[in-house]
């Protein structure tokens, strides 16, 4: 599958603005550095992803991605990027359903893609937007 | 108050700092993992008074982490809350059986953590109280307990499956009234729990809470309980699944566990406890009120004479 930068699976294409909402004052300089280490999370993200299309220990490369996806959805909506946040949380809980449903991989990799393109796009969104 | 802070996520550890100091908490040590926890926890002189844990982190998880500090000498009754973005239905049941004392969710709402932090700096102001109490006169066991009342909850120090009741109610509210839906409640009485308050020491009411509350673990088996005591010889417990055991049965199982205290009970002239055993209570279909509700029903219905209650499932009305 072939990512298309800031076209997401909700439609929708070209600049937007980044999807967040107010948060404390305090926190400013806390999303900032989250904003900074999106770029190196969503190359890392890219890699595991090319990866798993690949072949090249697909399992490992899924659990990592499953590492990162897991602290974005932990912080990103904490501070203001609620879409990221949401994106990220849906496809950690979609995998682990599946896992405890034991999927097979073959079945779950193509139902998470789409998710993972769609939360990286939505980062490069955060990375590259105007939070005024 | 000394909080000990435990994420493998830098930038989430300083949202939790950030978010504690504009509540007044700046003592925050920080750890990025179980051994690094485990590590700032022994080189401490001074007990931590509270600890945030993450579940999901490399090498041992914030569930087994909580386990290991419970039976850590100073941290059997430390408030732990558990911070994560698990939500899912056994993160939650695996936490607070392993002693957790709240359960908050990613990602974090202000209010919602600013209540929760104010319970926990409750709790840990009690409890001071009683240390100082403690300290001040040098009888440790009866001191502790001197200012018991009959019809509070207490910790009861060694309890296997046991939590406080503040953790049983913080567990229903985790679960929501949409998750609460599949647990049971149900409850034991004392029905002579006032004729011993009234004669034994209050370490020995204790003491004879403890052997109960034994007794009742040892016979529910292997189901998968949490259970509090609730004050006024009110034990409270909650399960997933209905248990493997009826309430006749375990009536029968807590007798002949009991009587095997009878020689030592008789020595200091008090009687052998009777207990009751409560039929399960499940929640109502439809009902807006709290799920911590049940407990109050779970109780009352062992508390009712004993012919009225077995063979029943009630509802919290």
């Amino acid at each position: 599958m072939q990512r298309k930068a800031t076209i997401n699976e909700h439609g929708g294409s070209g600049f937007r603005p980044a999807s967040v909402t107010d948060i404390a004052p305090a926190l400013y300089p806390i999303r900032d550095r989250f904003r900074s280490q999106i770029v190196e999370r969503v190359i890392a993200l890219e890699g595991l992803r090319i990866n798993v299309e690949n072949g090249k220990d697909p399992h490992a490369a899924m659990a990592d991605i499953i590492a990162i996806v897991h602290k974005i959805s932990g912080v990103a909506a904490t501070l203001g990027f609620l879409n990221a946040g949401h994106l990220a949380a849906h496809l950690e809980q979609h995998y682990n359903e599946g896992i405890n449903a034991r999927a097979t991989f073959v079945v779950l990799w193509p139902q998470v893609e789409p998710m993972l393109i769609a939360l990286m796009d939505e980062l490069e969104v955060i990375a590259d937007g105007d939070l005024a | 108050m000394k909080i000990l802070l435990v994420d493998d996520d830098p930038i989430f550890q300083d949202i939790l700092a950030q978010s504690l100091a504009a509540m007044g908490q700046k003592d925050i040590t920080k750890a990025s993992c179980a051994a690094d926890a485990l590590d700032k926890v022994q080189s401490q002189s001074v007990a931590f008074d509270c600890i945030l844990l993450d579940i999901q982190m490399p090498g041992m998880d914030g569930v087994s982490l909580c386990r290991v500090l419970r039976a850590l000498p100073d941290y059997g009754r430390v408030p732990i809350v558990m911070i994560t973005s698990e939500s899912a239905r056994h993160y939650v049941d695996d936490a607070f059986a392993a002693g957790a004392t709240d359960y908050v969710t990613k990602p974090l709402d202000r209010l919602d953590l600013k209540a929760r932090i104010g319970m926990v700096v409750r709790l840990v102001e009690e409890r001071r109280n009683v240390q100082v109490l403690t300290r001040q006169a040098n009888w440790r066991d009866e001191v502790a307990y001197i200012d018991l009342d009959f019809d509070s909850p207490l910790h009861i120090p060694d309890l296997d499956r046991g939590i406080e009741l503040l953790g049983l109610e913080n567990y229903l509210l985790t679960l929501g009234r949409k998750g609460s839906f599949s647990v049971q409640a149900f409850a034991f009485h004392i029905e002579n729990a006032g004729l011993w308050f009234s004669r034994a020491p209050r370490a020995g009411f204790v003491d004879m809470l403890s052997d109960v509350g034994l007794i009742i673990s040892d016979s529910l088996k292997t189901d998968a309980v949490h259970l509090a005591y609730a004050g006024a010889g009110n034990f409270v417990g909650v399960s997933s699944k209905p248990l493997s055991t009826s309430p006749e049965e375990l009536s029968v199982m807590i007798e002949i566990g009991l009587a095997d205290f009878e020689g030592l009970y008789s020595m200091e002239r008090l009687p052998l406890p009777k207990v009751r055993v409560g039929p399960a209570v499940k929640p109502p279909m439809f009902s807006l009120g709290s799920p911590t509700r049940i407990l109050d029903r779970a109780i009352l219905l062992a508390q009712r004479r004993p012919e009225k209650r077995f063979g029943l499932t009630a509802h919290a009305a």
